[in-house]
């Protein structure tokens, strides 16, 4: 297996201090940072208590950089540039809070979740990776080029929203925020894609650092079926969980068209040489001739089905509150994750269709259209895959979406190159750690990604 | 044989003193639950006491043995001149609760017992306190005009009928079987006085005597899948998988036939029943079996006679909306006709599903009953009896969709029959609905003094010479 802490080819920056990235990383763990969907139910104190540590720690930035609070919670600083460049500003994102501890799983962590456990040279705890790291390498990045009198040629935002894993209302202030003062944004980076070793795509002998251009839709929908309902020994031909029954099973025989998004058209036609996978090496050859192969290949896993189409998935279930009562009302609760190319209208049209049982209604309970693509041939994304080859000229570093939701989505009101991407390996190393137990960071990991975002800083503003 | 008139034979029987009674009895919050936990049993130590003191003859003079706590078993020595087994004529103590959230929507107290505008008002007034009370009525009023049986009869009130009966007369029976006690008929609650289930036999009266109960299975049926985030699925989710296995179970359905009570049914209430179709036909209904069978499974009525159902129930899959379910389940309810085992039906289930991997786990299950014949001694008096008051009645034999405490006795007994001394057709009628298990349950006051006039007559031709002969 490629070892990407020994194909690191990068040297500069040998002055900035290691063990103090991670005992402020460890520092930052320490302040439990749930949030709650309702501002006024959620524990202020520990975001409260962050803010002053950042503004201890970080001392330049805060003398340097304008700051406002947003939506109770979320912070935004402006580090202002000279504005030689001419350059419309960049912005960086994190979250500050992060997902609690699953009851019950306290006991399986090797160190306290929040306590901040820095040993076996890795950080430990909640939001190590998801994404305090992200958070505290800006600051890192910041303040090392400020100490060193750096001035950016234009502004730097850094916008740190406070609900991210509970829904983004911060973002969606901060973006509304910023639209209202007028300041349109060059790029945006924010967690999603990242370095990783190539076996995460069937690629074992490469690096490959993806970077997230478009994230997927979402929707909840409810799938309602009615009868007069009444006792169960006189049920009829069906119940409503009968009928129910029929509209799933028809949902799932019918799934949304495939298509390979251009993204991810671009992704294989990168990868293609380096795939372990003998077919889909050939195929990548040809791709624009061979889809129809391809996305068949594709839509053998769960990935790559996740990449092909909309997908669904049949998640919940409720029926009748008692064994021997016929249901009055039977419920099925069904996600859905959209591709560009559907919109939750076209979205709606096909699962009517598929269930073809008006007598089936449909309640959508949470639904957003997949975000827009942004272009891959601008100079900020350029200018990400230069850095990364500065540290891994072997890297490939290719285009991609995104299955889940992030906060920089809200963005795109105010900015049209939407980068998600976050340098570190450690958070697909780590994944199964991730809204999970064990959560951690090694500390070259985090120590170069602080490394790449001073670069992308210096690079994106001089 | 002279038509009975309750009124002229019985003028002491007075309907308002029993309803108080009935109305008393209703006071009690008799309620337990299916896990037996937190139940205040002092609710039916006050209701027996309440029994003592309204019916003191009954306690002085019979043997009343307690079981599993709070089931009572009596037994009223008869002379043993007839030589013949007993009688056991059955009724429960227990109601179930007022389902919350429509406490609001009774037009009085369900535990007030009040009796208001000709009704004795609350939970338990139809089922099964009134039958309970006018048990007692009867043999209280034979006593007291010392009458003596000539065989034994027994009367045993379960504690937990509406949770399964197990600990009441699932013990009593085995106690009988224990002690060598057999009866030769159980009288426990069932339909009675009516005008016709699953046919329309217009103004005609019928008498329905339960001979069998329908088996009853709760399955549950579960997927396991591996779970994970949603936004990764499989091509079928465990929850996707459990509603083919659903509509696979439905579209399965059991074979149809008509069984012997239903076809006894037919028979005797056949020239009764106005569609003209249908009545000629129930001339020979064995021979015209699959005919009959598709007129009358165009209603759940219809087809609950003919076959086994199948209900799908409850479902439920992951917990969250964008998580996949590692689980999936879901519970189908079928009632077992006399052709099935809840074996067999588990066998069917399986082969329709055609996939091992999904689970079959049997929640409650109960085979369906024996069938009592209608050939028997005691169903002739019980439906001479009925028609001393009721010339005009039909008595016909029929299944019951639900069940019962009485068929716990089967093993001591032959010949179990589920009936109703009241008279209610009348008042339904004028849309009369008892509420049963639902909200304002209430009892007809003026049916009651004739109802216990039945049941005295019923006691009184059991259990002598004269009343036996036909």
């Amino acid at each position: 297996m490629v070892d990407e802490n020994k194909l690191c080819v990068f040297t500069g920056y040998g002055d900035l201090d290691e063990a103090a990235v991670a005992d402020h990383l460890s520092h930052i763990i320490q302040f439990p940072t749930i949030a709650d969907r309702d501002l006024e139910a959620m524990d202020i104190g520990p975001f409260l208590g962050l803010r002053g540590y950042l503004e201890k720690t970080y001392p330049l930035v805060h003398q340097n950089c304008e700051r406002e609070i947003i939506a109770g919670a979320s912070m935004l600083y402006r580090w202002p540039g000279s504005g030689k460049g001419g350059k419309k500003p960049i912005l960086l994102m994190a979250h500050q809070d992060v997902v609690p501890v699953t009851p019950g799983t306290e006991e399986d962590w090797q160190h306290p979740a929040f306590d901040g456990v820095i040993a076996d040279g890795h950080v430990w705890g909640r939001g190590a990776i998801d994404m305090k790291n992200m958070l505290c390498a800006e600051f890192e990045a910041m303040e090392y080029l400020m100490q060193r009198g750096f001035t950016p040629d234009r502004d730097v935002y850094l916008a740190l929203g406070h609900d991210e894993e509970v829904g983004g209302s911060g973002a969606v202030a901060t973006a509304q925020h910023l639209l209202e003062q007028g300041v349109e944004i060059d790029f945006i980076m924010d967690e999603g894609g990242k370095p990783a070793h190539g076996e995460d795509f069937g690629a074992s002998d490469v690096l490959v650092a993806t970077i997230s251009v478009f994230e997927k839709g979402y929707c909840d929908l409810q799938l309602i079926s009615r009868s007069p309902g009444g006792h169960s020994n006189r049920p009829g031909k069906t119940t409503a969980l009968g009928e129910l029954a029929k509209a799933i099973v028809a949902l799932e025989a019918s799934p949304m068209p495939a298509e390979l998004p251009e993204p991810f058209v671009r992704f294989y036609s990168l990868m293609g040489p380096y795939l372990d996978d003998p077919r889909m090496r050939e195929l990548c050859t040809d791709l624009p001739n061979r889809m129809e192969e391809f996305i068949a290949l594709l839509e053998e896993t769960p990935q790559g089905n996740a990449m092909v189409r909309t997908t669904t998935a049949v998640t919940q279930a409720w029926g009748s509150p008692v064994n021997n009562v016929l249901p009055q009302k039977a419920v099925a609760g069904v996600n859905f994750r959209l591709n560009p190319r559907d919109t939750v209208a076209s979205l709606l049209e096909h699962v009517r269709k598929a269930i073809h049982n008006d007598a089936i209604e449909l309640r959508v309970v949470e639904a957003r259209e997949a975000s827009r693509v942004s272009p891959t041939d601008t100079p900020a994304y350029a200018l990400i895959e230069e850095v990364m080859h500065e540290f891994y000229p072997e890297l490939i570093v290719a285009s991609n979406g995104l299955l889940g939701g992030t906060d920089s989505r809200k963005y795109e009101c105010v900015c049209d190159n939407i980068y998600r991407f976050y340098p570190f390996f450690d958070t697909s190393k780590y994944r199964a750690s991730l809204h999970g137990t064990n959560e951690r960071i090694s500390v070259s990991d985090l120590v170069r990604g602080t490394r790449i975002m001073i670069r992308i800083i210096e690079k994106a503003c001089q | 044989m002279a038509k009975l008139d309750a009124k002229t034979a019985y003028p002491e029987l007075d309907s308002m003193e029993i309803a108080r009674h009935l109305g008393g009895m209703v006071t009690y919050k008799t309620m337990v639950n299916k896990e037996y936990a937190g139940i205040d049993w002092s609710q039916f130590e006050g209701f027996q006491k309440y029994l003592r003191e309204t019916y003191p003859l009954t306690h002085e003079k019979l043997e009343l043995t307690m079981i599993g706590g709070y089931t009572m078993l009596f037994r009223w020595q008869g002379s043993g001149k007839s030589g013949k087994k007993p009688v056991l004529f059955m009724a429960h103590q227990d109601v179930v609760p007022v389902t919350p959230g429509t406490e609001g929507d009774w037009e009085h107290d369900p535990f007030g017992g009040e009796i208001i505008d000709g009704f004795v008002w609350g939970r338990g007034s139809t089922d099964c306190k009134s039958t309970l009370c006018l048990t007692l009525e009867a043999v209280e009023y034979l006593l007291k005009k010392g009458f003596v049986p000539d065989r034994d009869i027994y009367l045993e009130f379960g504690h937990d009928e509406e949770v399964g009966g197990e600990m009441g007369a699932g013990a009593a029976a085995r106690y009988c079987e224990e002690n060598g006690i057999q009866f030769d008929a159980v009288f426990d609650e069932g339909p009675g006085f009516n005008h016709g289930e699953g046919i329309d036999v217009g103004e005609t009266l019928l008498y329905t005597v339960n001979t069998f109960e329908k088996g009853y299975l709760d399955l549950e049926i579960a997927v396991n899948s591996k779970g994970g985030h949603s936004s990764k699925p499989e091509e079928h989710t465990a929850l996707g998988d459990l509603a083919r296995a659903i509509v696979k179970v439905e579209d399965r359905k059991f074979p149809a036939d008509i069984p012997l009570c239903v076809q006894q049914y037919l028979e005797a209430a056949g020239p009764y029943i106005q569609d003209e179709e249908l009545r000629t036909l129930c001339a020979d209904v064995v021979g015209n079996k699959e005919k009959i069978m598709e007129i009358m499974m165009r209603t759940p009525t219809g087809c609950a006679m003919m076959r086994t159902t199948t209900a799908a129930t409850m479902a439920a899959g992951s917990p969250a909306p964008n998580v996949l379910p590692q689980r999936a389940t879901a519970i189908v309810n079928f009632r077992l006709n006399p052709s099935e085992t809840v074996e067999s039906v588990v066998e069917y289930v399986r082969e329709a599903i055609g996939d091992d991997s999904v689970e079959l786990t049997v929640l409650n299950g109960k085979d369906p009953s024996n069938m009592s014949s209608i050939d028997s001694e005691a169903f002739a008096v019980m439906k001479k009896t009925v028609n001393a008051f009721f010339p005009e009645a039909v008595v016909v034999p029929l299944g019951s969709l639900g069940g019962t405490d009485s068929r716990r006795f089967e093993t001591v007994c032959p010949h179990v029959y589920r009936l109703s001394p009241i008279n209610n057709a009348p008042y339904k009628k004028n849309g009369y609905t008892s509420g049963a298990h639902g909200t304002n349950e209430k009892a007809v006051v003026e049916s009651l003094a004739p109802a216990a006039a039945l049941y005295i007559e019923l006691m009184k031709n059991l259990c002598t010479q004269e009343g036996r002969a036909l």
